[in-house]
């Protein structure tokens, strides 16, 4: 049998695997609802790593895909980017999906040096994509905090008194509180 | 920090701590510590602040707030007082003696789980601590330890937990991971308020000196100038001139608002953030405008400048001072009724407190609109109307002429702020102004507003930057609902009618959903309300153009 049809025929069992393992990260009693609720409003975690995992795992039989795959994973990498994980950890699926997918592979004795090196390049792209989204929404993060720095909003506790601001002695002090924060 | 094989890490995780919060999940809960890193902790009271609600907010009441001293959540020596212990297990006892629901609280949940994935701090992270029946339980074993028959004979067995410093730890961390949002208290069938449950932590830890700076310096430049942001009188009153003289840049219209004025009949409070941050000002400008369009009698106040009040998430003692300063300015001013601005926490304290702690406000009368002689008998004994059910009422009678579709560059949805919504039942007077307002209106999904509404994730006092990434995942459950409004129905304005919301939504859509905007139900009224004498427009109340005014 050839990884590719194995991927096809035991996609349901992979990606119940994956999406297991991926889940797995999170606290024990977390997971086990992120697992079980299915409305995506009452559970956007689990809602998202399933959705994108399932998304995902159909472009990898497709070509001309970085747009979908992007837009697949966009909202699961965006949620662990302010997770208490380790980067490495925010964005390990696409090594999971390796070891899920080595695992059926030696199950189902599958032999398939091609197919691996196209299935090994197709994930390397996941891993890939997500690194690039997980910088991007880290950036995002900080460019958030700016900007609430910038609103104004600080002033409640790091500018002293908004009236004395007016004071231009006393302005560029406050200032530079509020790069220190 | 040790390289590890790529496929060993997520085995890694799942048994070894993690790197924020601690939380290791292969541990039964009470055995997992409290680890306090940068990003998940708001930072401690600053020593001087704390000096000065000693010294000038309560002279008289010792102890409320411990020992004024810098201290570090990260460091193994809180610098407590030696007796630390001992002060807990009193305040605890004295305050089973005084709250009767937080002896009911304590008493009567079953673990029924109901709560569990209701709370967004739970749905944002996954730790079991944020399910609010465990938040509870971390007070609830101490009470079981100390306090009941079986659990001074069976301790651990009976659920009981003493009081440790890590016991501390964690209520410092989970107590400030609750925004009192109160949406776990919709689901539980014996009505647990986990929001007072957390107001009890929260006032234990001050009974130690245990706080945060983002509530304790907001409540002294309240109690010193009567507002969080600390305007002096001067200022409040020039900032309102300045959004004056937008509006007449915008509409034509000279506006001349009066401040402190004896003999109005209406005295107007609402969250100083109106009047000094982006994006509150534009619907401070829209309650301007609406005052001048139905020429409203009423008056602003530069001493009750502030609708908020960061006691609640202090103390009670803390809540009743700040809060005492709106009775005391209506009285002062001889005004019949209060109508108060868009404000969230400000409104469970008006609602469901204020009567009790500073009532009864017989001076003044029950409010009726002046405009359409509807008499607002729901607010009979507190005497304070919400800016929502007047308008709504003015719309109702046919009073204002608007013109919606100078709101058609919006494609609006509404939030519904949780105290306004589950506090005090503000659900469709907001909606009903919308209708009428904006010609492009969706709702989110039925399971995320009304009495379901998620909470903007920063609410009481949690909205200070150096938390940012926690305020992001509690605030996703929120995020992930408007996401689906935006891509469905390409909605551009979160509207809603809390000043908090207003700021903490505003970074919340930075992140998660950048192209929308937040506003104020008001400022959308503001933008649609034809005013008597006005020019043509060309923009709205942010200077932005209006649509097929673009060019």
């Amino acid at each position: 049998m050839l990884l590719q049809e194995l991927l096809i025929e035991n996609k349901g069992e992979i990606l119940e695997a994956w999406v297991d393992q991926v889940l797995a990260t999170y606290p024990e009693d977390g997971a086990r609802i992120f697992k079980k609720e299915k409305d995506q409003f009452a559970n956007p975690v689990g809602y998202a790593v399933k959705n994108s995992l399932w998304e995902v795992y159909t472009l990898l039989f497709e070509k001309n895909e970085t747009a979908k795959i992007v837009a697949a994973l966009e909202q699961m990498v965006q949620i662990r980017a302010v997770q208490t994980f380790a980067p490495s950890e925010a964005v390990s699926m696409a090594y999971t999906l390796k070891r899920v997918v080595k695992s059926v592979c030696h199950k189902e004795k599958v032999a398939d040096l091609e197919g691996w090196q196209a299935f090994e390049e197709k994930a390397d792209i996941l891993a890939y994509t997500m690194f690039d989204l997980y910088a991007v929404s880290r950036e995002r993060l900080y460019q958030t905090r700016i900007a609430e720095i910038k609103s104004g909003n600080h002033i409640t506790t790091d500018g002293g008194c908004p009236s004395k601001l007016m004071d231009k002695n006393i302005a560029p002090k406050a200032e530079l509180k509020t790069i220190n924060v | 920090m040790a390289i590890m094989k790529a496929d060993k890490l997520g085995v890694s995780v799942a048994k070894g701590p993690s790197l924020m919060t601690g939380a290791v999940p292969k541990k039964d809960w009470p055995d997992v510590e409290a680890i306090f890193k940068p990003g998940n902790y708001a930072y401690p009271a600053k020593k001087e602040m704390m000096e000065y609600h000693s010294q000038k907010t309560f002279p008289n009441h010792p102890g409320l707030f411990g020992e004024p001293r810098d201290w570090d959540p990260e460091a193994d020596d809180w610098k407590l007082p030696e007796n630390w212990k001992e002060i807990i297990l009193n305040g605890i006892k004295e305050r089973l003696d005084k709250f009767r629901s937080l002896k009911i609280f304590m008493d009567c949940c079953v673990r029924c789980g109901a709560c569990a994935d209701k709370c967004h701090f739970f749905l944002g992270t996954g730790d079991p601590k944020n399910m609010p029946v465990l938040r509870a339980e971390l007070l609830r074993s101490v009470y079981r330890n100390d306090f009941t028959l079986g659990g001074k004979i069976l301790g651990k067995i009976a659920g009981g937990r003493e009081m440790t410093f890590g016991v501390l730890k964690e209520w410092f961390m989970y107590f400030y991971q609750c925004t009192e949002c109160r949406r776990c208290s919709v689901f539980c069938p014996y009505g647990i308020d986990t929001a007072e449950i957390t107001m009890m932590g929260r006032e234990l830890l001050h009974l130690v000196g245990v706080n945060i700076n983002w509530i304790m310096e907001p409540a002294a430049n309240s109690n010193r100038t009567g507002n969080h942001m600390g305007l002096q009188p001067h200022t409040f009153k020039d900032n309102i001139i300045y959004l004056c003289d937008d509006i007449e840049e915008i509409t034509g219209i000279k506006i001349e608002p009066t401040f402190n004025r004896k003999g109005a009949e209406v005295l107007f409070i609402t969250p100083s953030a109106d009047v000094f941050a982006e994006p509150g000002i534009y619907t401070a400008m829209g309650y301007l405008l609406l005052f001048h369009h139905i020429g409203l009698d009423y008056t602003w106040s530069t001493y009750a400048s502030e609708g908020g009040n960061f006691g609640l998430f202090t103390n009670n003692e803390m809540m009743k001072k700040l809060n005492g300063k709106m009775y005391a300015e209506a009285k002062r001013l001889g005004v019949k009724w209060i109508l108060g601005g868009e404000c969230g926490h400000m409104w469970r304290v008006v609602h469901q407190y204020m009567d009790t702690m500073n009532g009864p406000a017989d001076f003044l009368e029950v409010p009726t609109s002046p405009i359409t002689g509807t008499r607002f008998d729901n607010a009979a004994s507190t005497k304070m109307v919400h800016i929502s059910e007047f308008t709504a009422d003015l719309i109702k009678h046919g009073k204002l002429k608007l013109d919606p579709k100078r709101n058609d560059h919006r494609i609006a949805t509404y939030h519904d702020s949780c105290n306004p919504a589950r506090a005090m039942g503000l659900i469709e007077e907001p909606r009903y102004v919308l209708q009428n307002v904006v010609n492009n209106f969706h709702e989110m999904p039925e399971n995320t507003i009304r009495e379901s509404t998620f909470c903007c994730g920063s609410g009481t006092g949690l909205n200070t930057d150096e938390i940012m990434e926690l305020r992001m995942r509690s605030g996703l459950p929120r995020a992930n609902a408007v996401k689906h409004v935006r891509d469905k129905h390409a909605v551009n304005m979160l509207s809603c009618v809390c000043a908090i919301d207003r700021a903490t939504l505003t970074s919340l859509m930075n992140y998660w959903n950048p192209d929308v905007e937040v506003c104020g139900v008001s400022e959308l009224v503001g933008n649609a309300l034809v005013m008597e004498g006005e020019k043509e427009r060309e923009t709205g109340l942010r200077f932005e153009p209006l649509a097929g005014m673009e060019g």
